[in-house]
């Protein structure tokens, strides 16, 4: 039996590209990733059985479904392959996506979801989280085929696993601090810390004043700084404020170092932008701790 | 007016040039004396920082490059160890530093504490208290007249990990001409256990000492101080009153308001003003009453702190719009509406 206009009382959320626009899409999408530090997941959309009459009907009725279940942000391609479609997930990661699938193959025991009610069919779903801008999207349909065609049962999520490695990203890092001994100290700490996906660019300062005079802090790259409160020329404070100013000032992130624990000092920088307080002395590991989480955070 | 013959004013010159010379090579010797030995500290530290860090940051055993074989190595063996102890906290890498210390530097700070210098002794005293060595018969040798103030305070540290039973008497009897700050520091170096064992003895401290004793419970924000800070509110001083006043603020708990309420009225301005910064820990319903006497006080700074808290409680806008119409005080008025005008900043 085939229902169709099986979902007139459901809107339509997401976006409805046409195939010959999808490489374009993909490009735009894809240059995003790296540069939003977001992952995009790309989803192949296979049905494995359906009625061999009205076949354009259902895969219509597939199209509308598809489309009510997507986000706003989210885009939807019919792909001119029989019964295939492509689904650009943007900004989402792989657990996000196989969420999202599970979600949709659930409906089909929901009494409620004309769509499975109507027709006998069922679908495999090929997943491809894309963290770095060597992806290719025939590889990625091909790939996630290849898989198709050895499953036994429908209802089954594949991944393909290919460009889901992040491309290592050159952080700068700073440390402004001027007892020599303890900046050789967090510079080898930063420079042994395990990071896959980042490779850190340290430079070291003894003073405020000459952190700002080098043009080591004017580039567009994420940049961690390492700062003491109380420092010669230029105080910490003096630096944040300098560096709150500049455009796109959020590619800074600022750990602020002090001895004192004065909570008016600390309200202050963080009003002003300080992204953590570490007191004078502090455990290494937790530092590197820190370190780690903040620059995980980077990615979503 | 003098004359003098050219002979004779060229010798004097000559003379002067001779000197001047003299000095001048004395200087540049000496420089490059003080470069010579810079260099060892410098070459040490270059080559061995890497090394410490390794060492401090592993189980590994210690590396025989790391020990110090010159006075000058032994400086900047010192000058890492204290910049770790400055800025990074972690008991492993004390322990390394205390058993290094005692392993490979004490016999050289036993020698500085024979020294005739003071300069010298001093230095050997500061090192011992910093790195925890071992050496509490050498110390105790340090008694009587001789015994600057300096090495006192340093000696009291000392005691303060290696003479804990005795700490209080050492520190009756070597703390005479001690300043409030040196008193301070002393108390902000020594842990929990000897604070609660000073409480007992407070009265037999000097003023300055017991001023900065009640400064610095009152830093460390710890309720277990309050029973005793609260039983210093009746003391007969009125600087012990204000600093205990001022420690429970920054404690920021105030557990029986009664306990406090006298100081609304007191005589002194300085105590009202603590109390006006005091209540603004309590709802504002149960301290209104108290703070409108406080906004119609004599003192300026009194009425000005007393608005500045008003104006950060939640309902304190509100408290200010309705004193403000209610009183009869122009001052209070004007001070009300100043918070009010600044949205309660």
């Amino acid at each position: 039996m085939v229902y169709s206009n099986a979902l007139d009382t459901t809107e339509a959320k997401g976006l409805l590209a046409t195939e010959d626009k999808m490489h374009a899409i993909f490009q735009l999408l894809k240059a995003n990733v790296f540069r939003s530090r977001s992952t995009l997941s790309v989803i192949l959309l296979q049905l494995d059985n359906y009625p061999t009459t009205f076949k354009k009907t259902v895969e219509k009725d597939i199209t509308q479904f598809l489309q009510s279940r997507i986000r706003e942000s989210d885009i939807l391609i019919k792909l001119s392959t029989p019964s295939e479609w492509c689904i650009f997930l943007s900004p989402s990661g792989e657990e996000e996506a196989t969420a999202f699938i599970q979600r949709l193959f659930n409906s089909r025991e929901d009494k409620e979801t004309i769509l499975f009610q109507c027709n006998e069919i069922s679908f495999s779903a090929g997943i491809a989280e894309i963290g770095n801008s060597q992806a290719a999207l025939d590889e990625i349909f091909h790939s996630a085929r290849k898989l198709f065609s050895k499953q036994k049962e429908s209802w089954t999520i594949e991944f393909v696993n290919t460009y889901k490695v992040k491309e290592v990203e050159k952080i700068r890092v700073s440390i402004i601090e001027d007892d020599n001994i303890f900046q050789k100290v967090l510079l080898l700490a930063l420079t042994k810390l395990p990071l896959k996906q980042f490779k850190l660019d340290i430079q070291t300062f003894s003073d405020g004043y000459e952190f700002l005079q080098s043009d080591w802090y004017r580039s567009s790259h994420a940049h961690l700084i390492i700062m003491n409160d109380i420092l010669p020329k230029k105080n910490g404070f003096e630096v944040l404020y300098a560096l709150r100013k500049l455009p796109n000032s959020k590619r800074f992130i600022t750990f602020m170092m002090t001895k004192k624990k004065v909570e008016e000092d600390m309200l202050y920088a963080y009003e002003n932008g300080v992204d953590q307080y570490l007191f004078k002395p502090f455990n290494l590991r937790l530092f590197e701790a820190q370190v780690k989480r903040v620059l995980s955070r980077l990615w979503s | 007016m003098m004359y003098l013959s050219i002979e004779l004013l060229i010798r004097i010159i000559v003379v002067l040039v001779v000197l001047l010379i003299c000095f001048g090579i004395y200087v540049a010797i000496n420089g490059l004396r003080e470069n010579y030995r810079n260099k060892g500290k410098t070459t040490y530290l270059d080559a061995e920082q890497e090394n410490w860090y390794t060492y401090f940051s592993s189980a590994g055993e210690i590396s025989e490059s790391l020990i110090p074989k010159t006075t000058r190595e032994i400086q900047g063996v010192e000058e890492i160890f204290i910049s770790y102890l400055k800025n990074v906290s972690d008991p492993t890498i004390k322990e390394k530093i205390n058993q290094f210390s005692n392993k490979y530097l004490r016999e050289h700070y036993l020698t500085l504490l024979r020294s005739k210098k003071w300069s010298i002794r001093i230095n050997g005293l500061k090192r011992i208290a910093n790195f925890e060595i071992e050496c509490l018969e050498e110390c105790q040798k340090f008694k009587g007249k001789n015994t600057s103030k300096e090495e006192n305070f340093q000696l009291l540290k000392i005691f303060s990990f290696l003479n804990r039973e005795n700490f209080e008497d050492e520190l009756l009897n070597r703390s005479t001409g001690f300043s409030e700050y040196e008193f301070k520091k002393l108390f902000v170096s020594i842990d929990e256990e000897l604070l609660g064992r000073i409480i007992t003895n407070i009265e037999d401290l000097p003023k300055a000492g017991q001023y900065a004793f009640i400064d610095i419970l009152g830093s460390k924000r710890d309720m277990k101080y309050l029973d005793f800070l609260e039983s210093q509110l009746l003391n007969e001083h009125q600087e012990i009153r204000i600093r205990t006043l001022k420690a429970i603020h920054s404690i920021g708990v105030v557990r029986e308001l009664e306990k406090y309420i006298d100081f609304v009225k007191s005589p002194f301005w300085e105590e009202r003003l603590m109390m006006a910064k005091l209540l603004g820990n309590l709802p504002l319903n149960e301290t209104a009453s108290h703070f409108r006497v406080l906004l119609e006080d004599e003192s300026w700074w009194v009425r000005s702190q007393a608005a500045k808290t008003i104006g950060k409680d939640k309902d304190g806008l509100d408290y200010l719009k309705n004193f403000s119409k209610t009183t009869g005080d122009k001052y209070a008025m004007e001070m009300a509406n100043e918070i009010l005008l600044n949205g309660g900043n």
